[in-house]
This record gives structure tokens, C-alpha cells and sequence, in this order.
């Protein structure tokens, strides 16, 4: 069954847009069907070299992760790979983050780029489990069909978010806090702390949202929630009807969405392989093609 | 025909109009804000060297941007600060602030890459005292003192960037997020309330955690092994509760011997806990402030506030109290119809030849010596010379030479 996806993205009242996106289907070495990599970044500093932080930041991630899941397993390999699970997966995003950390903090130090960065979202789907992760104030959500519930999966690293994590200010004071757009963390930033990683189950019809802050930083969630819950509602709808209520509600910055809705999966092999050995030399057998 | 492109790059080179300045050259970066970018430039007639900050992001229109423009266009007279040589507007959502070249390392690199001496540490905090205070003196706050923020030249010449700009950070000016590093050395209340709330405190508390990285080689949270603002918050919620934003351990300062306690006051949480003035922490380090004897030939009656910044600068308002009575000021009275200013702002009594201020409970507060002045506290008294901030206006009161 093909994935069912939706990626929007708006300049808005912007001059350019410094938000990327990327969803890759990545075969690792050791799984017959593919992981899905979701990830969006939202470009700052500088401030004309957004576009290229956000860019060169989710290549890097998306690199990382072919060169640890599906090359390295694979490298002067006789026996059969162990499959992937969603620790490996975790282990491997986190990793993927902290080298497009320091590819980042390098790349705007040697072009002189002054205080650049970009923010991330990455949700890598293996099978039924998401594996999310990010920094900055770029965030998914999860809305699980069956109970019409929506969970902001992922933290905002400003420092409002910060403070009313702590319970040092309220709600409300988060909402009009001059540190609502000051973020903490982010890809090129000097110190990171210990990379978030999250873990979810998905069932049929569950939605994914991944946003920048052209979305999120002006909708409250029961205005997300009341547009993903329509129920005869398309993906299509959904990516048009968030980005048009934020607008209206006041987001004057670049908008990208990808909106996922997850299928039931369907173990389908594509080609199992089986490794013989013969000597010093290693071939493989195609066992089937079905 | 529309503006070319700004180029953000060595090399690039921007037209201007500030001053005699009218194209200048980008040579070298030498820092980065939240809000953008500051490089050294050539003026690419004269070759004379100047600082150039570029601001960028900002709201097209907002009421913010004229009162940054009032707050970055008072200079300060201190030869510890690098004065401000202009300003331009590039286009509605981008600022250029021109500062005069100063030949410096800034303190951060210094710590990172040299070792100084105890008498170097000394020169360098005592130098940035009396930056600070000199910008008190003149209601303009820093907001973002840090070390990358003090210059220090080859002959130990302390001089502090960037103050009055922070202002930029205020609520809604800026439309682009704001990438932050300087966390642990805001106040409490900068961090919690913002930065319209931080007074004269703020910048005492950032210079104590300052002197803190001086003496010990690191700053403190470095030295808690805090990476994130949550590890200051979980300190901050500690049962019994901290009262200072440091904690002494095996603090030991070598150059000033009252250091423990200057500093325990210096990072008080509460910002009413902490010394109310650099003067203060000046005169507990033992350093004589130079307080300068006002003219004997003034004539006390009937002083005047001069307006000294925006529109209506050299505007000057009477001001006409009899011994035992009072003032109240406002925006019809101060500065045209600065939108910043109450409609009745503030109260000024006479007693005898003294004069007091209080603020009524305005919505912009009011600043003398850089503290912001709380409504229910008593009057305080102002001298010849003294600079009040009535909103975002600037005002100086004199008594004038006597005929």
C-alpha cells in the first residue's frame, strides 16, 4: 500500500522561505521494507543563509541515517544483518542529530555565517513505531484517530518553553513571553543537551503532523485537533485549513507542514537474502522474489 | 528604484548615510547577536574603521522600532563605552547602527585563550563598573552584558558594546527568532517577566556572574555542569528556596577581599534583595566614587526638565512648585504626545530646595539612575543634572546659572 502523505509549504509574508523538508524512503541493510524519514527545518540567522542551514542540516540527517542503517550494517558483512529495531532506529537518529549538530556549527563558522541555525523535526516510521525526535520550536503531533485525541509529541526549546516546562510561569505567560521565540536549542547550536527521542505506536488512520513554526506557533492545539478530526476531511483538506487558520491567526512566517496519515502495515518481503560462504570469497543467493 | 540587496558579506559593501560616512566596506565579523550580525567596515572614502551592527527582522511599522531608535540615539559621555556614531534605517524591517572602532578583544575570547593576571582581572571588572554605571547615570540599561559584550584593548582599555540595542529584544520587535547563548548571565526577572521590566538590577546581576567567570575561570552554571535553562529552574525551586543566583563553593577571589559577600548581593534571585546601584557596589570594593559638586551659582526655584531625546528634543518644561507643593506630569505636558508617557506619568515635590520624583503608577514606568521607580515607594530625590526616563522619553533636570 503506498504511504499516504501531504507536504505543504508557504513563503507566507516572508521575502524567501528558509524551511525545508524531506520524506525518503530509506532500505537498511537489515529490513525488507523501507523506513520512512519525515523531517522539516526551519532556517534562521544570519539572516540570509536560513535557506542553506535548513537544506545542508536535513541532508546531513538524512546521510547519517543511510550511512548507519543501511551501509555500515552492510560493510564487510558475511552474515545475515540483524534486524532493525526501534532501539537501533533510536540510536541511529540520535547520532544522525548529533553529527548534523557539528556539520551545522562548522558550516556557518567557516562561511562566517555569524549566528545561524536551523530548528528540526525528524519522525522515522518502522513499521507501526515512530521514532521522533527535534530541536527548536519545530513540532509533531500525534492524533490518534480512535479517540480524537491530539498529543504534541515533541518539546519547544525556547526558552518560554523552558520556563513553563518548570512551572515558572503559566500558560497564559508562555503565550505572550518575549522568550517564546527565543530558542535555547536548535542544529549549530555550541552545547546540545541529551538528544529527545520519543517513541510512538501508530494505528491505522493515526496522523502525524509535522510543522514549523508558520503552523504551530499560532494555532492552540483544540484548533489543530478540530481540523484533524474532520471526519470527512482529506489530507488535502487538513494541510490547506491549518495553514489558512494560522494565517488568519496571525503567522506571518514560512509555513511547512507534512501531514501523515499511517495504514495498517502489510509485511511485504521484497527479497530475502541468504549469505554463503566460500572460501574468502562471499556471494548471495536471491532465496525468492515474492 | 528600489534598494539593492544588503550584502551580508566580507567584502560586501553598503551605502549608508550617517554622518560624513556614506559607503562602508565589510572587512571582518566580529560577532554575532541574536538579532544579526556586527562587522568591522572601512568607510570606503576616508579608510577609517568603524563597528557596524546590522539588525535585521524587524516588524515593518512597529511602534517599537522609533522608541529603539530614541533609546540607541542617546550617547553616552563614558570612555568606557564605544559610543554609538549613528544610525540608519535600510529598509522597513532592517537597521544599520554605526559604533566607532574600537581595537579590542572581547573578554570572552581573552578568558578562552589567555591567562590573566589578578591585577588585569581587577582593572578589567573595575573599568566595566564604571561603563556600566556611567550608562545608569543616563537611564540606559543594558540588558545584555556579557563577555562577549566587554572589549578589552592590548593597553587593558575596557570598553562595553551594545548598550541601549538590546532594547530590540523587546516583545513583538522582531519577527525572526532569536538564536540565545547568554542565558546564564540574565537576571531572573529578565528571564521570567522580559526585558521592559529590567532596570539597573539586571545589569548588576549579569556583572556578578561576570566577576564570578573572572575570578574562577568558568562561569558558574559551567561550573555546576547546568547545560539547559531547566537545571537554573530546578535550582530556583529548591526546598529551602536559593536567595542568590550563586552558589559560593570554593569561590575564592584573590583580588578584591570582600568579594563573597559583593558578590552573594550582586546575584540576589530577587531583584529587590540586590544592590540598587553600581555606585553601591563600587563604594563595598572600595572604590571612591568621583562625585562631581554641582555649580554654587544655580538658582534652586523653578527648575527644568529638557527633553533630550526624540522630535521634541531641547523642549524644555518648567518646572513651577512652591515650597511644600507638587507636580504631576504628563504626556500633555512632556515631549509633545509621546504615546509612551501616562496621561499623569509621575509627581514632582519640593521641599525646602529639594525636589523629589514618583512615578504614578504609569503604564512605561519611570527610570532615575537607571532604577525603575515603584509605585508606594517614597519620592526620591533628584539633583542638578540628574536624567529621568519618563516612558521611552528622555529627560534632564537642571537648575539653571543664576544671572
Amino acid at each position: 500500500m503506498p504511504p499516504k502523505y501531504i507536504v505543504r509549504s508557504e513563503t507566507n509574508q516572508r521575502s524567501n522561505n528558509e524551511d525545508s523538508f524531506q520524506i525518503l524512503p530509506l532500505i537498511p541493510a537489515s529490513a525488507q521494507t523501507p523506513i520512512f524519514v519525515l523531517s522539516i527545518a526551519d532556517g534562521m540567522g544570519g539572516y540570509a543563509h536560513g535557506e542553506q542551514v535548513s537544506r545542508e542540516a536535513l541532508k546531513k540527517v538524512t546521510i547519517a541515517l543511510f550511512e548507519e542503517l543501511t551501509i555500515e550494517p552492510s560493510l564487510n558483512c558475511i552474515d545475515v544483518v540483524s534486524p532493525l529495531d526501534a532501539n537501533k532506529l533510536s540510536q541511529a537518529l540520535s547520532d544522525a542529530i548529533e553529527q548534523a549538530n557539528a556539520f551545522v556549527g562548522r558550516m556557518v563558522e567557516i562561511n562566517k555565517w555569524g549566528k545561524a541555525g536551523t530548528t528540526i523535526v525528524v519522525a522515522a516510521i518502522l513499521e507501526n513505531t515512530a521514532i521522533v525526535t527535534n530541536f527548536g520550536d519545530s513540532a509533531l503531533f500525534h492524533y490518534q484517530a480512535n479517540q480524537r485525541k491530539l498529543t504534541q509529541v515533541t518539546e519547544d526549546h525556547t526558552v518560554a518553553g523552558a520556563l513553563l516546562r518548570s512551572e515558572m510561569i503559566t500558560p497564559e505567560m508562555a503565550r505572550h513571553h518575549e522568550g517564546r521565540s527565543q530558542l535555547e536549542f536548535y542544529l549549530g547550536c555550541p552545547h546540545l543537551p541529551q538528544i529527545p527521542i520519543y517513541q510512538l505506536q501508530l494505528q491505522p488512520d493515526d496522523l502525524l503532523l509535522l510543522c514549523s513554526d508558520g503552523i504551530s506557533g499560532s494555532l492552540l492545539p483544540e484548533q489543530i485537533t478540530d481540523i484533524l478530526a474532520e471526519p470527512f476531511g482529506d489530507l488535502e483538506n487538513m494541510a490547506d485549513q491549518l495553514i489558512a487558520d494560522s494565517i488568519s491567526a496571525g503567522a506571518t512566517d514560512n509555513q511547512t507542514l507534512i501531514l501523515w496519515q499511517h495504514q495498517k502495515y502489510f509485511f511485504q518481503p521484497l527479497a530475502a537474502a541468504k549469505t554463503v560462504i566460500q572460501g574468502r570469497e562471499t556471494t548471495k543467493q536471491m532465496l525468492s522474489d515474492s | 528604484m528600489s534598494k539593492p540587496a544588503l550584502q551580508v558579506m566580507e567584502g560586501g559593501k553598503i551605502p549608508l548615510e550617517i554622518g560624513s560616512v556614506a559607503e562602508v566596506e565589510l572587512l571582518e565579523l566580529l560577532g554575532t547577536g541574536g538579532f544579526g550580525s556586527v562587522w568591522k567596515v572601512k568607510d570606503c572614502h576616508t579608510l577609517n574603521l568603524y563597528v557596524l551592527k546590522i539588525i535585521q527582522g524587524i516588524i515593518p511599522g512597529s511602534v517599537m522600532v522609533e522608541r529603539v531608535r530614541l533609546e540607541a540615539e542617546v550617547s553616552i559621555p563614558s570612555e568606557y563605552i564605544v559610543p554609538v556614531f549613528g544610525l540608519c534605517e535600510w529598509d522597513a524591517s532592517t537597521f544599520l547602527i554605526l559604533f566607532e572602532y574600537f581595537p579590542g578583544t572581547s573578554l570572552d575570547n581573552l578568558l578562552a585563550t589567555t591567562t590573566l593576571t589578578s591585577q588585569q582581572k581587577k582593572d578589567i571588572f573595575h573599568q566595566a563598573l564604571l561603563g556600566v554605571s556611567d550608562a545608569h547615570r543616563h537611564n540606559i540599561i543594558h540588558r545584555d552584558l556579557k563577555p562577549g559584550n566587554i572589549l578589552v584593548g592590548k593597553d587593558g582599555q575596557v570598553k562595553i558594546i551594545d548598550f541601549g540595542i538590546s532594547k530590540f529584544k523587546e516583545i513583538g520587535l522582531t519577527v525572526s527568532r532569536e538564536l540565545i547563548g547568554t542565558i546564564p548571565y540574565m537576571a531572573p526577572e529578565l528571564l521570567l517577566y522580559g526585558s521592559k521590566f529590567a532596570d539597573a538590577r539586571a545589569d548588576i546581576y549579569s556583572l556578578g556572574q561576570i566577576l564570578y567567570e573572572l575570578t574562577m575561570g568558568e562561569h558558574f552554571w559551567t561550573r555546576q555542569g547546568w547545560r539547559e535553562l531547566k537545571d537554573f529552574a530546578d535550582y530556583l525551586k529548591r526546598t529551602p528556596k536559593p536567595s542568590e543566583g550563586i552558589i559560593l563553593g570554593d569561590f575564592c577571589c584573590d583580588f578584591y577581599p570582600k568579594a563573597d559577600d559583593i558578590l552573594l548581593r550582586m546575584v540576589k534571585i530577587s531583584h529587590s534583595d540586590r544592590y540598587r546601584s553600581i555606585d553601591d557596589v563600587l563604594s563595598d570594593l572600595d572604590y571612591t566614587p568621583e562625585v562631581s559638586t554641582p555649580p554654587l551659582d544655580l538658582y534652586l526655584r523653578y527648575p527644568l526638565l529638557i527633553v533630550e531625546s526624540g522630535s521634541n528634543r531641547d523642549a524644555r518644561t518648567l518646572v513651577n512648585i512652591e515650597n511644600g507643593g507638587s507636580l504631576i506630569l504628563g504626556r500633555a505636558d512632556i515631549a509633545g504626545d509621546d504615546s509612551s508617557i501616562s496621561r499623569r506619568h509621575l509627581e514632582l515635590t519640593r521641599v525646602g530646595e529639594s525636589y523629589f520624583v514618583r512615578d504614578l503608577g504609569s503604564k512605561n514606568g519611570t527610570l532615575v539612575r537607571g532604577i525603575a521607580l515603584e509605585a508606594d515607594t517614597p519620592p526620591v530625590e533628584i539633583i542638578h543634572g540628574d536624567r529621568i526616563k519618563v516612558g521611552d522619553v528622555f529627560l534632564r533636570f537642571v537648575f539653571l546659572h543664576q544671572m
